[in-house]
C-alpha cells in the first residue's frame, strides 16, 4: 500500500512538471511552430535537392523522414530543454522536494509529445509528398515513429541538459546527440523502410528490438544519473 | 591511481624506448611477409596496436568518470578528460593506418562495414566529449555532465556496434573463436607492436596529467601573485 501511495505521488509530480511545460509552450506554440516548420522544410529541400521523380519515393521515403525528424526535433528539444533557465525556474525546481529523475521523466514526456505532435502533421504530408499515399503495413510505420521518438527524446533531453549551460547551446546539441543516436537513425529508417515497401523480414523484428533496448537503456540510465547532474 | 601513472610516466617513457625499435624490427623484418597482401599487410601491427589503445583510453574514459561522480576529487576529472584525448588520438590513427592499408586491398580509401563505422562514430562520440570538457573550466555541473556523457557514451558503444552490423560487414576478422588464423612469428609482433603502443600510450598520459598538475599550480601560484 505504501509503494503505491508513493507511485501515486510521483505521477502527481510527473504531471504537474509536464502541465508547467505545457503551460509555457501555450504561451506561443513557439517551439511547436518554429519544429513542424523545420521538419516541413527540409522535406522540400530533400525534393529539391535530390529531385525525386515518382516511383523512387519509397527508396528516399526513410532516410529524408528520419533526417528532417532529427534535425527539427534537435530544434525543438534544444529550445524547451534550456526554457528552465530563465526566469529562475531552475532554482525553485532544484529547491523542490521531489524525486530528481522526475525532473528529467517529465522534460522527456513532454518532448516525445512534441515529437508526436510534429509528426502527426508533417509524416501524412511526407508521404504524399513521395507518392506514398498507400502505406502497406501503417502499424510498423508507427511503431518505428514511437520507438524512434522516444530514443531521440530520452537522449536529447539529457544532452540538452548537458549542453544548456555551455557557450554555443543550440549548435553543440546536434554534435553531441547524433554520434550517440546512431542505433536509433539506422533501426528507424530500417523499419519506416519496410513499413513502405511491405518488405518485412525477420531483419525487421531485430530492429524493432534494437529500438526497443536502446529506449529501455537511455530512459533507465539517465533518470539514475540526473541527481548528480543538478546538485551543486 | 593518477599519481602511480604521473610517478612511473618517466619509466613508462624509458621501456617505451626500448620496445618501440623493437616492435619495429619485428614488424617490417622478422615478421614474414604476407602471401596475398605483401607488405602493406604489416600496417596491421600498428593498426591493431593503436586500435586496442583507443579502446583502453576509451575504457578509462568511463571509469575515472564513475570515480568522479562518485567521488568528486578534480584529479579524476583531469584523468577522464586526458584519456579522452588519448582515445580520439590513438582512434585517428587507427582510421588513417586503416585507411592507408584499404586502398591497395579494398581498392577504396573508405567503406561503410561495420567495425570502421563504429570506430568513427566512436572518433565523432569522444571529440564531442571533449568539446563539453573544453567549455567545462571552472565549473562543477559541466564536469558531472562531461562525466555522465563519458559513461553514456562508452555504454553506447555495444548498441552502436551490433546496429551497425545488422547494417553490414566486410572488415576481416583476424582473431576469431577457433584461433588467431596468422603464424606464431606474426602473432608474436602484433603482440610486441601491441604492448610497445600501450607503453607509449601510459608514457604520455602520465605526462599529461603532470603537465595538467603544473597548470594548476601555476594557476595557483599566479592567484597568489596578482592578489
Amino acid at each position: 500500500m505504501n509503494w503505491l501511495s508513493q507511485l501515486k505521488r510521483y505521477a502527481r509530480v510527473l504531471r504537474t512538471l509536464i502541465w508547467k511545460d505545457l503551460l509555457l509552450e501555450r504561451r506561443g506554440y513557439e517551439t511547436l511552430v518554429m519544429t513542424t516548420g523545420f521538419a516541413l522544410l527540409v522535406i522540400v529541400m530533400f525534393h529539391f535537392t535530390f529531385d525525386i521523380r515518382g516511383g523512387e519515393g519509397a527508396r528516399f521515403f526513410p532516410g529524408a523522414l528520419w533526417t528532417a525528424l532529427f534535425f527539427a526535433g534537435t530544434v525543438g528539444i534544444a529550445r524547451s530543454g534550456t526554457s528552465d533557465e530563465t526566469g529562475g525556474r531552475e532554482m525553485g525546481l532544484f529547491l523542490a522536494p521531489i524525486d530528481r529523475s522526475a525532473l528529467y521523466l517529465a522534460k522527456l514526456i513532454f518532448h516525445f509529445g512534441l515529437l508526436l505532435i510534429v509528426e502527426v502533421v508533417a509524416v501524412p504530408l511526407f508521404l504524399v509528398s513521395f507518392g506514398l499515399a498507400m502505406v502497406p503495413s501503417p502499424t510498423l510505420l508507427v511503431l518505428a515513429l514511437l520507438l524512434g521518438s522516444w530514443g531521440m527524446a530520452a537522449l536529447g533531453t539529457l544532452m540538452a541538459g548537458i549542453t544548456g549551460i555551455s557557450r554555443g547551446a543550440g549548435l553543440m546539441l546536434p554534435l553531441v546527440l547524433f554520434p550517440l543516436l546512431v542505433p536509433v537513425a539506422l533501426g528507424a529508417a530500417a523499419v519506416a523502410g519496410a513499413a513502405v515497401t511491405g518488405e518485412t523480414t525477420s531483419l525487421t523484428t531485430t530492429w524493432l528490438r534494437v529500438l526497443f533496448v536502446f529506449d529501455v537503456v537511455f530512459t533507465v540510465i539517465p533518470a539514475l544519473f540526473y541527481e548528480y547532474l543538478l546538485e551543486g | 591511481m593518477t599519481e602511480w601513472l604521473m610517478k612511473r610516466s618517466q619509466a613508462f617513457t624509458w621501456i617505451a624506448v626500448v620496445l618501440i625499435p623493437i616492435s619495429l624490427y619485428m614488424a617490417f623484418i622478422y615478421a614474414p611477409t604476407e602471401a596475398q597482401m605483401g607488405d602493406v599487410q604489416r600496417i596491421f601491427y600498428y593498426h591493431v596496436a593503436t586500435a586496442w589503445n583507443a579502446f583502453l583510453f576509451f575504457g578509462a574514459v568511463a571509469a575515472c568518470s564513475i570515480a568522479y561522480l562518485l567521488k568528486k576529487d578534480e584529479k579524476w576529472n583531469v584523468a577522464a578528460k586526458t584519456a579522452g584525448e588519448l582515445g580520439v588520438l590513438f582512434t585517428s590513427l587507427t582510421l588513417i593506418a586503416g585507411s592507408f592499408w584499404a586502398r591497395p586491398i579494398w581498392n577504396v580509401w573508405w567503406t561503410w562495414d561495420p567495425r570502421l563505422t563504429t570506430t568513427l562514430i566512436l572518433w565523432f562520440i569522444y571529440v564531442a566529449y571533449l568539446v563539453i570538457q573544453a567549455n567545462s573550466e571552472g565549473n562543477q555541473r559541466q564536469k558531472r555532465f562531461a562525466a555522465v556523457f563519458g559513461i553514456i557514451g562508452f555504454l553506447d558503444i555495444p548498441l552502436i556496434h551490433f546496429s551497425v552490423q545488422l547494417w553490414r560487414s566486410i572488415h576481416p576478422s583476424v582473431i576469431t573463436r577457433s584461433g588467431t588464423g596468422m603464424p606464431q612469428s606474426m602473432f608474436i609482433t602484433l603482440m610486441v607492436c601491441v604492448v610497445a603502443v600501450t607503453f607509449v600510450g601510459l608514457a604520455l598520459w602520465g605526462q599529461r596529467l603532470m603537465s595538467e598538475k603544473l597548470r594548476e599550480r601555476v594557476d595557483v601560484l599566479r592567484e597568489e601573485v596578482l592578489g
